[in-house]
């Protein structure tokens, strides 16, 4: 006998410790059991004080032989894992999986369905490793459940295909080769058995099984394409079955089947007399979906806790459907989807400033002994009010993101998202507490600021640029990222907002964040200095250079990703203005010989030629002296493409304009290599742009021979071609190229 | 405007029922209602299967049973192994539970049981849910009344408060099965009155006044409009 108490808590885990018999272990989970159901802190207490998890394994392997033991036991870890994603973490390390495997192959269907049941509650939390756990044979093992239960339904057998159907959703998610494994051999065809009309009465099957079926055919196209074209055993098409349960009346019912539409429609899997459902039909009702929100994001209602609610994915299903497609974001605007987003943005707003007046003056009343008196767990109230609030901050991050993705194309949209009065809103989840909300606000940013309209106006009067500028200091990476892509269109020349980053600073930091080793930070940085030195102000040319310094860009140019080499030569060709040196030439030559193959790295290299042949005599000089330079530069002349044949012409057009000095002899040496020949042939191009600038060129060569220069009824440089020839920075032929990937 | 008897009649020849959908309608009612037996019987001569399990039935009425009893704690157990999903999901039905539990702890006078069982149970899901609180507020205000039942949260004590939380819990049973909570035969008689209702505004027709009889009652045939 101890002398201590112990609690009735601690002497069931001690039960199972003991394993006296099979009947004692059952009678000791089967209280455990009636306690933690629905109740998240006695789930706490078992597992993380009295380890209940390593207890509940052992006996598993021990009595494996007792179906009912093993069923009470099964529950109880759904249960727990129903909890949150700590308590799934903590049955998965303790080894609950193998055995719970093992229960799928009793012959006991009842044991069957315990054990699907925990398997479901565990890999529903985003907090399992998916692949690490599941193996092929499980997977299989798992198919077989859902196919059997179709060919001998009972009401038992036919909940183990429903939780089974969402299991194998779940793994489908986790990667591209876990929908594989799940997708083959005839995983589909016993799926969609289910939606036959006869199985309607049991509506909860028919949502899994769609459920599962969009997990298949998630940016997959060979399965989507399959399902979509699958038979039902009355004969109909699963992608038409799907469109009748997207009428369904169970809200439940319609999400899951417009999220396998979704995935039909996102691979082309829609046949053609179906397209116009996808506006008239999958949309509207989508965006329905989103209100659902008030009744179940409310706490108390049934669902398991912390898990997404049907708004919430209805909203990011939406953002999904939307994005990259014009059309559907118009029909989606005029379905009046911007205006609903905007309600429930404003009401989550207030809902939030009410819940922290609560928190605080909840806080007082415990401080003044008002509330009920906890023995134990005083951050309890702490830590589920935060539960609570993450899943309102979830809420919102999904409605921004909705609202970033629907005016991500079209200005029409752009209007109506400022119409409704989203910015302040924008604003302040830019320094809002939640990771994900920072970045879908991000994201909403940068969609409106693809409008020079709203760069110029409603971004720069709603207060945007400080708290975007901010987040390039985030502790999360992924914001950064996405603050930086966001920053790319806020820099551009034509925006305010431009002067209030560099007042911050913003070269600075871009700078360094161009050091940072991820990738697409590393991108996004350096893309902004690039948009930033965009026209000729040589004082942020200036203040690039001081920060980077030649010796950064020039590594940056041999960086081993070609985005980063390419905007290195970019912004190297903004900055072009008379400093080169025989390094430059050296980098330039280089890169021509060995980057022939990237048309793009091509053509970023020759306009720092063209730009740096703008300069004086001593630098056309020091190039002309470049005969290596020079060879692989006007190679470029017979290159297949356009672009390419332009930029190499412009080459020969700046330094051969006869009234600068020291024309007729750079254009004695460039006839020695051949390129007047070259240009007489390029006069006859298909492409009218080379024919011009090659005529021009040919003009400058001829006149500058004719001529001993000096003539003023010549051509000049800004009128010969009509057009301003290329000074330094991005004015000129090379804007042009240039100003279709400038926003981001 | 009036229609006569015979022409009613003629029309409601023409219209076809299904003798499926009947069937299906019956079963239902059955289910629903928690006639178990009665429904393993119908089920039995219609050759139509339920969408249930039938000794679901059973074991739904049993928990009933059980919350109208006071037996708060059967009912929670029993449920637990009916679909243990149900309590678990479903907060707020829990937190009903747990609070019927604590009524029938002060009705039976245990009041240091019903402190301690409030402080370990109730509490905690107050603090998860906040909207709770001042129920159990409300519920705690039992023990500061020498007369309960004559105190202003004296409804607690109520049989009809235990119906109340045996009607919500039957109701989260029913949803689980994915079955609707009221069954739709008295919907459909419902509809059938507010029609009649309707047409009797437009003109004069043979009714059907008893639903149990459905005779057609011509008696106001002589009043015309």
């Amino acid at each position: 006998m101890t002398v201590v108490a112990q609690s009735k808590h601690q002497l069931a885990v001690e039960a199972l410790a003991r394993r006296e018999s099979p009947q004692h272990v059952r009678e000791a989970v089967r209280f455990i059991k009636n306690v933690i159901i629905g109740n998240p802190t006695k789930k706490d207490h078992y597992l993380h004080s009295l380890d209940l998890a390593p207890r509940m394994v052992e006996c598993l392997r021990v009595f494996g032989a007792e179906t009912e033991l093993c069923m009470e036991i099964a529950t109880v870890v759904a249960s727990l894992a129903n909890g949150c994603d700590q308590n799934v973490a903590t049955l998965v390390a303790a080894g609950i999986m193998p055995p719970l495997f093992s229960a799928l192959s009793s012959p006991d269907p009842r044991l069957v369905d315990a054990g699907v049941r925990a398997l479901r509650s565990i890999v529903q939390r985003p907090a399992l490793p998916g692949e690490q756990v599941f193996e092929l044979a499980h997977i299989q093992g798992l198919t077989a459940l859902v196919a059997d239960a179709a060919e001998n339904p009972s009401s038992i057998s036919i909940h183990i295909a429903e939780v089974t159907a969402i299991i194998l959703a779940r793994i489908a998610e986790s990667s591209t080769a876990a929908r594989d494994a799940v997708a083959v051999g005839g995983t589909i065809s016993s799926l969609v058995k289910w939606l036959d009309p006869r199985w309607s009465s049991t509506p909860r099957v028919q949502e899994a099984v769609l459920d599962c079926l969009a997990s298949l055919s998630l940016d997959n196209t060979r399965v989507a394409r399959s399902i979509s074209m699958s038979k039902l055993p009355d004969g109909q098409r699963v992608v038409n079955a799907a469109f009748s349960l997207v009428r369904d009346k169970r809200p439940s019912m319609r999400l899951a089947a417009a999220s396998c539409i979704t995935n039909m429609h996102r691979a082309m899997a829609i046949p053609r007399e179906l397209q116009p459902s996808i506006v008239l039909v999958l949309l509207p009702t989508v965006i329905r979906l989103f209100s659902d929100a008030a009744q179940q994001a409310s706490a108390g209602s049934a669902g398991y806790p912390g898990l997404a609610t049907i708004s919430e994915r209805a909203m990011a299903l939406f953002a999904t459907l939307v994005a990259d497609n014009q059309e559907l974001q118009t029909a989606a605007m005029e379905a009046d989807a911007i205006v609903k987003l905007a309600q429930i943005i404003t009401g989550l707003a207030a809902a939030e400033a009410t819940a922290e007046q609560g928190s605080k003056s909840a806080k007082q009343a415990k401080q003044h002994g008002v509330s009920w008196d906890m023995p134990r767990s005083p951050d309890a109230f702490a830590g589920l009010a935060v539960s609570a609030a993450a899943a309102v901050d979830r809420q919102r991050e999904s409605a921004l993101q909705a609202v970033a993705d629907v005016c991500g194309l079209k200005e029409e949209c752009r209007k109506q998202v400022i119409d409704a009065k989203l910015l302040p809103h924008i604003v302040a989840s830019l320094s809002h507490h939640s990771t994900g909300v920072r970045k879908a606000a991000c994201r909403c940013t940068r969609s409106l600021s693809r409008s020079v309209k709203n760069l110029r106006t409603s971004l720069m009067d709603a207060g945007i640029a400080a708290p975007l500028f901010n987040l390039l200091f985030d502790t999360s990476i992924d914001v950064q990222i996405e603050a930086s892509a966001t920053l790319c269109n806020i820099v551009l020349d034509f925006s305010p907002m431009k002067k209030i980053v560099l007042e911050k600073g913003g070269v600075k930091r871009l700078v360094e964040l161009v050091a940072q080793p991820n990738i697409l930070l590393r991108r996004n940085a350096l893309w902004a200095l690039k948009n930033m030195t965009f026209q000729n102000d040589s004082e942020i040319k200036r203040d690039v250079m001081q920060h980077l310094g030649w010796d950064k860009l020039l590594v940056l140019m041999d960086d081993g990703d070609l985005v980063i080499q390419e905007q290195a030569l970019n912004l190297l060709r903004n900055l072009a203005c008379g400093k080169e040196s025989a390094n430059i030439f050296g980098v330039l030559e280089r890169k021509l010989q060995t980057m022939a193959a990237h048309p793009e790295i091509v053509l970023q290299t020759l306009y720092i030629i063209v730009n740096l042949g703008i300069g004086n005599l001593e630098h056309k000089t020091a190039m002309m002296a470049r005969t290596g330079l020079l060879q692989h530069t006007f190679a470029f002349l017979d290159h297949e493409n356009p672009q390419i044949r332009v930029a190499a012409i412009w080459c020969v057009i700046n330094l051969t304009w006869m009234d600068d000095p020291g024309a007729r002899e750079r254009v004695i040496a460039l006839s020695a290599l051949g390129i007047e020949e070259k240009l007489r042939r390029l006069v006859n191009d298909d492409n009218l742009d080379v024919k011009d600038r090659a005529a021009t060129a040919l003009s400058n060569m001829q006149g500058s021979l004719s001529a001993a220069g000096g003539s003023s009824s010549t051509a000049q440089p800004t009128s010969a071609t009509g057009q301003t020839a290329p000074t330094v920075g991005d004015s000129s032929p090379a804007a042009q190229h240039d100003s279709s990937d400038t926003m981001l | 405007m009036t229609i006569s008897r015979e022409d009613w009649e003629k029309r409601l020849a023409e219209v076809r029922i299904n003798k499926d959908d009947l069937n299906k309608l019956i079963m239902n009612y059955l289910v629903i209602e928690g006639y178990k037996a009665a429904a393993e019987k119908f089920s039995i001569e219609s050759g139509l299967a339920p969408a249930v399990d039938l000794a679901s039935i059973e074991d739904r009425m049993n928990i009933r049973n059980a919350i109208q009893s006071g037996n708060v704690e059967a009912a929670i157990e029993k449920v637990n192994d009916l679909d243990p999903d149900i309590l678990d999901t479903n907060p707020r039905l829990f937190f009903h539970l747990q609070q019927q539990k604590l009524i029938e702890l002060i009705r039976d006078g245990r009041i240091n049981d019903a402190i301690d069982f409030a402080q370990e149970e109730l509490a905690p899901r107050g603090e998860e849910n906040p909207e709770f609180l001042e129920e159990l507020e409300r519920t705690m205000a039992l023990l500061a009344f020498e007369d309960t039942m004559r105190s202003p949260v004296g409804d607690l004590l109520d049989y009809s408060q235990r119906q109340k939380t045996a009607s919500e819990l039957n109701a989260a049973i029913l949803t689980a099965q994915c079955q609707e909570k009221d069954p739709k035969l008295p919907s459909l008689l419902k509809m059938l009155v507010w029609a009649q209702n309707q047409l009797d505004e437009r003109m004069s027709f043979p009714k059907v006044k008893n639903l149990i009889t459905a005779e057609l009652d011509s008696a106001d045939m002589s009043v015309t409009l």
